[in-house]
């Protein structure tokens, strides 16, 4: 009990966040105590098998078709000189920009038996009048959507590991007497096989936590299954029990993601040594590599990007007042959750960095979890949490859940991991002797943050204000339900819109998100850029 | 011993079940000038870190002018210690030009006669409006020592504080810092792989070896 009145400012602050953080999970998951009702068991006997069945194939096309294109680009750009390769190198990321539930909406417009696909190939003589391309709103469309969205996180991640393999280890296995073939097997696969697992495990994830998409395909999944419980249904206790099953299995994801990271750390802490030189790929070799490369980019940015520029532009008055009120009130929302989200990362990593002891880095990396837990379970732990707020201090209603703040409280749970990474490596750039140095020429702490901490950090929480904005720009299903009445946002505007399938007037606010969503993949071509630059 | 002014008594430090300093007992007069040699890993440098404020003993007294400043109950944090501390690494803050590093631990902001005779005495007048990275290894080390010692500290703690510079910067160094240690009565504990500059400075000087401390 001592020790508890001992505790600094900086560890109190740190504990109240955490367990603020972990309270609408321990809601949801405390639903599981409360009993089941008729409607989970019918549920749990119509419909659960095919929630489970439909998110299983759903993981498993999409984990195929990541790797499938995440680690030949990466393969390719890494090893071997080909026509493109420098523009290859960051444009392969581009699509990481695009919301899935975004190309969801472009892609069953151009899908469409009038769309602009089928209307090529007609146009073509490749298609008869009466066919047209099979349906994009089934199972295998949602693969194809969230593929073509997600293979970055494998591409950069597989990239890095096979950046990290040293000539060196590749020229002894072969003067070992190993062959080529066999040098891949024993050697390279081994040290990339982590990132490719760790990179598909975070679209796995990715892809359980989706509303969007799946909702516009209309494939009953574990999320539109939670969403029709509770707002159909209307009954939130089902809907947090459903919730509990989606998140063990999002935690078993995050546990194998994690465990993947740890050895990829192992196998990439080589010493700086000579680096694997590219082979250059001459005539049909070259062009064949260059057309991979652009595959991925053209149905993943360069189709969405076009379309949604033809639509926006095919249609009079797209500043319209309901696009200019959408746009302000996420960009508010977003500065918002920039600010709070990078001052509590700015406040947890120096308490991490001026206590000696390891409580405070393990908070940082518990809080971390939250872009784990999908936007949609977020949303209902919330509502859980702010009902009994509301409860407890007011008796004439829903203040607080109906309000900004469960939304601005989601946005910065799911998008603290962003800024405490950046955060944190800026920090390391920080010698703690220039912290010694201030605190014995008569800092106090607080003066340390504010005087020397702020100053050498704020490149580091710019990078982290702009990255939080684009994630909390493109957030959907926690934006859609925690939103206070007539509370539009452009993810919101971009949604009603396409469930009403009027996809020309979306598409002006989707550009928009997408073209916020190019600011992290700026700051990701810098690090690309700047490593290459290293290696050189 | 009356006249002792920093008192350590049966200090033990340990960092993850591994001691580091075991039952350290030392006393320094006011003014006095004492180094602390031995091997690397030996404790030297946590023993500053000790005095400071900058880790918490596991056990034991430190005691500044007989008031206690870190015991089981007591911890003086170490902004509060009025002491000095200049190490052998780029310590300097990055964003701050040398006036405005020189004048970071003084509670007023304008340029008074202590601050310029020490910017004279340590020959760093034209190098004021200079950014760290701007200066070589010794302006540095010269620009962190004016910075520490303009505050007055009762002590000084110096941690290889001369290993950048070469030896006839030094010896321009020395006189002039011996000089106002001596006249401000700083208590000066440096911590020194270098015999000769031990023996130039120190009125005392000990090897820390095995957890002992010995008089050389």
């Amino acid at each position: 009990m001592k020790k508890l009145f001992k505790l600094s400012f900086w560890e109190i602050f740190a504990a109240s966040i955490a367990a603020l953080f972990a309270i609408p999970i321990l809601l949801i998951l405390l639903s599981l105590f409360s009993g089941f009702n008729e409607n989970f068991t019918h549920i749990y006997d119509v419909v659960l098998y095919e929630y489970s069945l439909n998110s299983l194939y759903l993981v498993i096309g999409v984990s195929i078709l990541v790797i499938f294109i995440g680690v030949i680009t990466a393969w390719l750009v890494t090893n071997y000189d080909f026509i493109g390769k420098k523009i290859f190198v960051w444009a392969l990321i581009l699509p990481l920009a695009i919301p899935p539930y975004i190309l969801a909406y472009v892609f069953t417009e151009i899908f469409d038996y009038s769309g602009t696909a089928n209307n090529l190939l007609r146009s073509l003589n490749l298609v008869s009048e009466d066919y047209a391309l099979p349906n994009i709103r089934s199972l295998t469309g949602a693969i194809v959507v969230f593929s073509f969205t997600l293979y970055p996180y494998v591409y950069l991640i597989t990239r890095v590991a096979l950046m990290s393999i040293l000539k060196p280890m590749l020229d002894s296995a072969r003067v070992i007497g190993l062959s080529k073939l066999q040098t891949f097997f024993k050697v390279t696969l081994p040290i990339i096989r982590p990132a490719i697992l760790a990179g598909t495990a975070l679209v796995a994830m990715e892809t359980l936590s989706d509303f969007g998409a799946v909702q516009h395909f209309a494939l009953p999944t574990f999320t539109t299954g939670i969403f029709r419980t509770w707002l159909g249904m209307y009954d939130l206790t089902t809907a947090m029990q459903l919730a509990s099953i989606l998140l063990f299995v999002i935690c078993i994801v995050l546990y194998f993601e994690r465990y993947q990271r740890s050895k990829q750390r192992y196998s990439a802490a080589g010493v700086k040594s000579e680096k694997l030189i590219s082979t250059k790929l001459k005539g049909v070799y070259s062009y064949l590599a260059a057309i991979f490369c652009f595959l991925p980019i053209f149905f993943g940015f360069v189709v969405p990007v076009v379309e949604l520029i033809n639509w926006a532009t095919a249609i009079d008055n797209t500043f319209n007042n309901d696009f200019i009120s959408s746009s302000f009130n996420t960009l508010l929302l977003a500065f918002l959750a920039a600010l709070i989200t990078s001052g509590i990362a700015l406040i947890l990593n120096f308490n991490a960095r001026i206590d000696t002891s390891r409580s405070s880095e393990e908070i940082n990396n518990f809080i971390s979890m939250g872009y784990a837990v999908p936007g949609l379970i977020l949303a209902i732990g919330i509502t859980q949490f702010l009902t009994y707020i509301d409860y407890i201090l007011f008796s004439t209603g829903l203040i607080i859940t109906g309000s900004l703040i469960g939304l601005i409280f989601a946005y910065v749970i799911k998008s603290y991991a962003l800024s405490n990474n950046v955060i944190q490596s800026s920090y390391k750039q920080v010698s703690t002797d220039i912290d010694d140095s201030a605190r014995t020429l008569g800092s106090n702490k607080r003066k340390l943050l504010l005087d020397i901490h702020v100053p050498l950090l704020k490149t580091g929480l710019l990078t982290s204000f702009l990255l939080v904005i684009s994630e909390v720009v493109k957030e959907l299903p926690a934006t859609l339900i925690l939103r206070p009445f007539n509370f539009d946002t452009l993810a919101v505007n971009v949604y009603l819109l396409a469930s009403e399938e009027r996809m020309y007037e979306a598409a002006f606010p989707a550009l928009f998100i997408i073209l916020i969503g190019l600011i992290p993949i700026y700051f990701i071509s810098k690090m690309i850029n700047h490593s290459r630059a290293v290696d050189e | 011993m009356n006249n002792e002014y920093l008192k350590i008594t049966k200090l033990n430090y340990e960092i993850d079940k591994k001691t580091i300093i075991n039952d350290l007992n030392l006393a320094v007069k006011e003014g006095e000038f004492i180094s602390i040699m031995g091997p690397s890993g030996s404790g030297k440098t946590s023993l500053l870190r000790l005095i400071s404020g900058l880790a918490k003993q596991s056990k034991g007294t430190i005691k500044v002018n007989h008031k206690v400043i870190a015991d089981d109950d007591t911890f003086i944090e170490p902004e509060n210690r009025n002491l000095g501390l200049v190490v052998q690494e780029k310590v300097l803050f990055p964003h701050l030009n040398v006036i405005n590093n020189i004048k970071f631990g003084l509670s007023h902001s304008s340029i008074d006669d202590d601050l310029t005779s020490i910017i004279e005495q340590f020959k760093i007048t034209h190098l004021l409006n200079n950014y760290p990275h701007q200066l070589s290894g010794g302006e540095a080390q010269r620009v962190a020592l004016a910075r520490t010692l303009v505050t007055k500290p009762k002590i000084l703690l110096l941690d290889e504080p001369f290993n950048g510079l070469d030896e006839a910067l030094k010896h321009e160094i020395y006189p002039d810092m011996q000089a106002f240690l001596k006249e401000h009565k700083i208590t000066t504990i440096m911590v020194s792989h270098n015999i000769q500059e031990v023996e130039e400075l120190s009125d005392r000087s000990f090897k820390l070896n095995n957890f002992a401390l010995k008089a050389i």
